[in-house]
């Protein structure tokens, strides 16, 4: 297998920047975004850490709540390249990834590269084609390059891919196997803005003040891509207390054991909560993290590693409260 | 015992399983009555004890409660033996009457006999027959000739069904559960082994209440059948019957006779009748021994109840066997035996009760208003007694020592401890700082002590995870401002 490199720009090692600078920038990214999608300053935050986290994001919520605003919204802040794929049944792994394309003209074989070839991906009802088919973004998240007829082709960092599904709509839908899962870094739920919010959104596009559709060209740009991975190299560098570390490895572990959960988090949770943990600090405007950075990231990184025992789903039992029991159950740390 | 037609059961000798099921059928007509003298006998006692010493950890309260279960098997025997004869007496006349019948060997129930194994079948010997005590030996020595009883076996039975019952109680309203509240449940036991204990304590009493008035009943129909093989009751009320059959038959023919009867002498009014002779029997000296009794008794107080159960307590300890007693060639020794069997007895029960002060003491009852929250939080200690006396001087001491996380760490908990002493607060495993000044401000926003910890939580994280101790002014300032604002209403600065 050859490896090829893309043809897009790699930004080379970023230079360190300095902790407040990330900071301010993360800070700056935010507000941006908030004046975007009005509402959901969760769903924001959220979206951001696994941006600053180099993660990926799987996003729940019904259609109409600005999914694929957000993207545009961070491709344009970031001025990266951003690429939508709608899963339907009938799409082909190669329909994502690409193929390679016999040129008669040429007698030779020639690339056609898929969507997945962008750096902000948005999988668009992920659960709407087949496990073949969504095993096709397994090596794209994880690996970031794509293989073509033996051919490894590496992606352009930062790379992030956004997946949505719907969870009213069951009809028709496969859902993501466990292997694909694990490798989200957050599962976000999007839900309806509250009152007040939604009052306002609406006013704002009556004002004129936002867009209706999806126009994000008042937006104006933020970072770029170097920018993006030195917030991302400063977010590594954040220092990390043993016992913040031993926390988020017993909720982990405590998960695997807990009344009501048939399968508990992998270690890969464990590493995300770490690494989220840091990007919480760094926008919290810390250079260190505490275990309230830890908690605070835990609930979109365990969601969708556990799965409920036939017990619990029969008695109704949601995710969400039982989270908030394992939190509640695993001692926080004490100096 | 000879009035017959007032039976509520047939007088008849059976086997002591027919006895038992004699008993089950007693219960399960009088069981409402029953049931309600169980619950006003014991109902409030049990909720004293449990208050007292509450949760399943101080095994006192329940230990207690099952020590007394004589006590409170008393009045049920009482309305088992009137009701046997017809007479319904209300439960709460049963337990005015208490003082009348309830104290009768009721210690020995309570000591040396508490664990006897026929403890429902002995009990009508006890408080009916209110016999002296030789009689009363003789009369259990009686009771224990073959066949057997099956005293022992009826408690047996009743222990294994109670404990049955009572686990059962248990699962049952654990399977009845929902899984959601099971589960916080299941969390919340953890730490509040009290509540699983009460529940426990409920349906063991509510086993109790139960089967405790059919072990009493069965225990009573034993007794009655052993007496009615030993002393022939049956024959009376059978005589009787034969009596008024052929005087039913014979009616015609004495309507014929009468005139010829009326003309001879009546011999019946001669004789005495079968009542009158089987009274005189059965109060001749064979059945009921005739003896002369000396002894000193307390007197009684003039204006005292007669029945006063620490009367008839030191009575029972104080009173000599007669003179005429055999002891053999050295009669000061059963005297001497005696006393030292009551000393040490006593001086058993005084140690236990030395041993177990701490338990017997009412614990302080948390004010309803303010909770209290553990004080040991995962290491976490928020007790008084763990932080310095003077806690100011303390952090200048570290500050002078240059150690400034000890004295951070000192400050910390000196306000988590002010706020636990003022608003019970209430601290879960998971807390993280930032999950404290969360709650704090929701739930105590007026409180100085809740700003002051705003300013220094920030202050104490950082030092404590980002290894960046706050300068010594800072502590200095925030020394000064917790002392300011961690003041009660009417102190002084401290």
């Amino acid at each position: 297998m050859t490896q090829h490199s893309d043809d897009r720009v790699t930004p080379a090692a970023a230079a360190p920047m300095p902790l407040a600078d990330a900071a301010a920038l993360a800070s700056r990214l935010e507000q941006a975004l908030n004046q975007v999608l009005v509402g959901q300053r969760e769903v924001v935050r959220e979206i951001l850490l696994a941006l600053l986290t180099g993660g990926h994001v799987l996003i729940e919520g019904v259609p109409g709540l600005g999914k694929t605003l957000l993207v545009r919204a961070l491709s344009r802040c970031l001025a990266l390249d951003s690429a939508r794929i709608q899963f339907t049944p009938d799409l082909m792994p190669t329909d994502i990834t690409g193929h390679a394309i016999y040129d008669p003209k040429s007698e030779r074989f020639r690339m056609r590269k898929g969507p997945a070839f962008t750096q902000l991906l948005l999988a668009d009802e992920i659960n709407r084609a087949p496990a073949k088919t969504q095993a096709a973004l397994l090596e794209v998240m994880q690996e970031r390059q794509i293989t073509i007829e033996g051919s490894a082709f590496a992606l352009a960092e930062p790379f992030m891919v956004l997946a949505t599904q719907n969870p009213i709509d069951q009809e028709g839908t496969y859902p993501l196997p466990e292997a694909e899962l694990d490798r989200f870094l957050f599962k976000v739920l999007i839900d309806y803005p509250d009152a007040e919010q939604e009052q306002r959104l609406v006013r704002m596009v009556l004002d004129g003040t936002i867009g209706d559709s999806l126009a994000v060209a008042s937006l104006a740009q933020i970072t770029d891509a170097a920018g993006v991975l030195a917030m991302q190299a400063a977010v590594r560098r954040l220092s990390l207390d043993n016992a913040v570390l031993d926390y988020a490895v017993r909720l982990a572990r405590q998960s695997r054991d807990f009344p009501g959960l048939a399968r508990g988090a992998s270690p890969r949770a464990s590493i995300a909560m770490t690494r989220a943990g840091r990007a919480h600090a760094l926008l919290d405007g810390r250079d260190f993290v505490t275990p309230d950075d830890i908690k605070a990231v835990a609930r979109p990184v365990l969601r969708h590693r556990l799965c409920l025992s036939a017990d619990a789903e029969i008695e109704g039992l949601r995710m969400e409260p039982l989270l908030d029991r394992l939190l509640d159950a695993v001692p926080a740390p004490r100096q | 015992m000879s009035d017959a037609p007032r039976h509520q059961a047939r007088i008849a000798p059976r086997s002591a399983w027919q006895a038992i099921d004699l008993g089950t059928r007693m219960y399960r007509r009088w069981w409402a009555p029953l049931t309600t003298v169980w619950l006003l006998t014991t109902l409030l006692p049990a909720l004293a004890l449990w208050w007292l010493w509450p949760g399943w950890q101080s095994a006192l309260a329940p230990l207690l409660f099952w020590w007394l279960k004589p006590l409170w098997e008393r009045p049920l025997l009482e309305y088992c033996a009137r009701a046997l004869f017809g007479e319904r007496t209300a439960p709460l006349t049963l337990l005015r009457q208490f003082p009348r019948y309830g104290f009768s060997y009721l210690f020995d129930q309570l000591t040396w006999r508490r664990l006897s194994p026929s403890r429902s079948y002995h009990t009508p010997v006890f408080q009916l027959e209110k016999a002296p005590r030789k009689q009363t030996r003789q009369r259990l020595q009686v009771l224990a000739l073959p066949p057997s009883s099956h005293g022992g076996a009826l408690t047996l039975l009743t222990v294994h069904l109670e404990q049955g019952l009572a686990a059962s109680l248990v699962v049952l309203a654990w399977v009845l559960f929902p899984w959601e509240a099971s589960l916080t449940l299941e969390y919340w036991l953890d730490d509040q082994a009290n509540a699983f204990g009460a529940a426990m304590l409920v349906a063991w009493y509510l086993a109790m209440t139960l089967l405790q008035p059919l072990y009493v009943c069965c225990g009573f129909a034993l007794y009655l059948n052993k007496r009615t093989w030993l002393e022939g009751w049956d024959l009376e009320p059978g005589l009787g019957d034969i009596g008024r059959r052929r005087a039913a038959h014979i009616a015609p023919a004495l309507a014929l006779l009468l005139p010829l009867l009326c003309l001879a002498p009546t011999l019946e009014a001669a004789e005495p009748s079968v009542r009158d002779q089987a009274v005189e029997i059965l109060a001749g000296e064979p059945y009921m021994p005739m003896q002369t009794e000396q002894a000193w008794r307390w007197k009684q107080p003039p204006s005292g109840d007669s029945s006063n159960f620490f009367d008839t307590l030191l009575r029972k300890l104080f009173e000599r066997e007669p003179a005429s007693r055999p002891l053999g060639t050295l009669p000061w020794l059963g005297e001497l035996l005696r006393v030292l069997a009551w000393a040490a007895l006593i001086a058993v029960m005084l140690w236990l009760l030395w041993s177990q002060r701490h338990r017997l003491a009412v614990p302080a009852r948390p004010a309803p208003t303010r909770p209290r929250a553990p004080l040991v939080i995962q290491g976490l200690s928020l007790a008084p007694e763990s932080l310095p006396v003077d806690v100011a001087a303390a952090i200048r001491e570290a500050l002078h020592e240059g150690d400034r996380r000890r004295a951070l760490s000192l400050l910390y908990r000196a306000t988590l401890a002010e706020l636990h002493q003022r608003h019970g607060l209430r601290i879960s495993a998971g807390a993280t700082e930032g999950d404290v000044l969360r709650q704090l401000q929701q739930t105590q926003p007026d409180d100085p002590l809740t700003g002051f910890l705003a300013r220094l939580t920030p202050a104490w994280v950082r030092t404590a995870w980002g290894r960046q101790p706050a300068a010594d002014e800072h502590i200095l300032a925030l020394l000064k401002d917790w002392q300011h604002s961690g003041q009660l209403p009417g102190e002084g600065p401290a």
